[in-house]
């Protein structure tokens, strides 16, 4: 990664244009790997022409790494020549498993927090170093419950496994705040227990609240809505806590708004990644 | 079962993996994927795990675990899958062969119409 903060989008075919209209805005786009896995030459050099314009990274979202079940060598094959192709300045993927013993779940989903869980993890990461030629950076994930027969908290089997792996993490605030209502946990104290210092990379996003069946309510972390106050403050709490260049992506997955008002909230990214540096620095000095 | 099965390369379970936990992980990913075996284990959860051989170290984590949070999980999985996530990439690439295939018929089909109405 580069030394300095940088901001940009989750590519989208459908916000192709106003992306190339405003790249001078956008630093680098985040394209999805596993859409690009069975692609044809011309979908590889449409991409490429776009890698042309902006920096791109590669964010996968079906190898399950965080299993105690061997990762998909297939899949990870593909990863390999799509990253030897592309040569992205890193590739990323999730804390999650998306299947087990056969059953394809379809979605990133949390796994039972165990230390054989963490023991898989880290042996699949290795393995995807080995195959893919780099260590990916792994991102926290939303979750609607707390996985049945977890030994630790979330925060503690993070960091076991990116300290287990040697690997960065990419840190998805919409995410923590997500989870922090599902699970019931203070999004800013989770902040204080992850290893901030491995921190690459952080998403943006935003979702909505639904009612769960017999009451209460949830976060549902769908993409489709513009990110929420609380996120550009976490970022803020980032910023301050860590001095590491970061590259922020938003990520927009449907209903999208015309690109002005996704480039605002990119800005407000940028203003409020920078008041946690200005904060950090105000402290420094008057120490 | 609804659930969708991989090849036996990509679901096989390390043999290092402790079995409490391939077995949580199997029967978690049950649990998202296919919505009868949801449906039976919230009608009598006792019944659902011992139709699946879990442990019983493992099953009061089961008992215990958020039912509103799992319903709303899977729900959310349940919508992913059928809006074809990014996630079936590889599944389409099954596919991909018969795809090329008919988009080549479909040319040459469409490549002769233009000849007959040149040839008029």
């Amino acid at each position: 990664m580069n030394g300095r903060d940088r901001f940009g989008f989750g590519y989208r075919p459908e916000l192709v244009a106003g992306i190339l209209a405003h790249r001078d805005e956008i630093d680098l786009l985040e394209v999805i790997a596993d859409d690009y896995f069975d692609a044809d030459e011309d979908r590889l050099r449409s991409l490429e022409l776009l890698q042309s314009h902006l920096p791109i990274v590669l964010h996968g979202v079906s190898l399950g790494l965080a299993s105690v079940h061997a990762v998909d060598e297939h899949r990870l094959a593909c990863m390999k020549r799509l990253v030897a192709r592309l040569q992205p300045e890193c590739w990323s993927e999730h804390l999650a498993f998306v299947r087990a013993s056969g059953i394809e779940i379809g979605h990133l989903t949390a796994p039972p927090r165990t230390r054989d869980n963490i023991d898989g993890a880290v042996r699949n990461l290795r393995r995807a170093c080995e195959v893919v030629g780099t260590m990916p950076v792994m991102e926290n994930i939303s979750t609607m419950l707390d996985p049945p027969g977890s030994e630790m908290s979330e925060a503690e089997w993070i960091t076991r496994i990116l300290e287990g792996a040697g690997c960065d993490l990419l840190l998805d605030l919409h995410n923590v705040y997500v989870n922090s209502i599902n699970l019931g946990y203070d999004s800013f104290g989770f902040l204080e227990a992850i290893p901030l210092e491995r921190v690459t990379i952080i998403h943006v996003a935003g979702g909505k609240l639904i009612e769960a069946p017999g009451g209460g309510v949830r976060v549902l972390d769908d993409h489709l809505h513009d990110v929420p106050d609380i996120v550009y403050e976490l970022l803020t709490e980032v910023g301050r806590r860590t001095p590491k260049p970061i590259a922020v992506i938003l990520e927009r997955d449907g209903e999208y708004p015309p690109i002005d008002d996704l480039l605002e909230q990119l800005r407000r990214c940028r203003a409020a990644l920078a008041a946690g540096r200005t904060r950090a620095m105000q402290f420094a000095g008057s120490r | 079962m609804n659930a969708r099965r991989t090849a036996d390369r990509s679901g096989a379970p390390s043999t290092m993996g402790g079995q409490p936990t391939i077995d949580a992980e199997a029967f978690l990913a049950r649990l998202y994927a296919d919505p009868r075996a949801l449906e039976r284990f919230m009608g009598d959860a006792e019944r659902e795990m011992n139709a699946a051989g879990l442990p019983e170290a493992l099953r009061e984590s089961f008992r215990c675990v958020d039912r509103a949070g799992l319903r709303l999980a899977a729900r959310s999985a349940t919508y992913k899958r059928e809006r074809k996530h990014p996630q079936c990439g590889v599944e389409r690439s099954k596919f991909r062969g018969l795809r090329i295939v008919l988009s080549r018929v479909v040319q040459w089909l469409r490549l002769g119409k233009r000849r007959q109405v040149h040839s008029r």
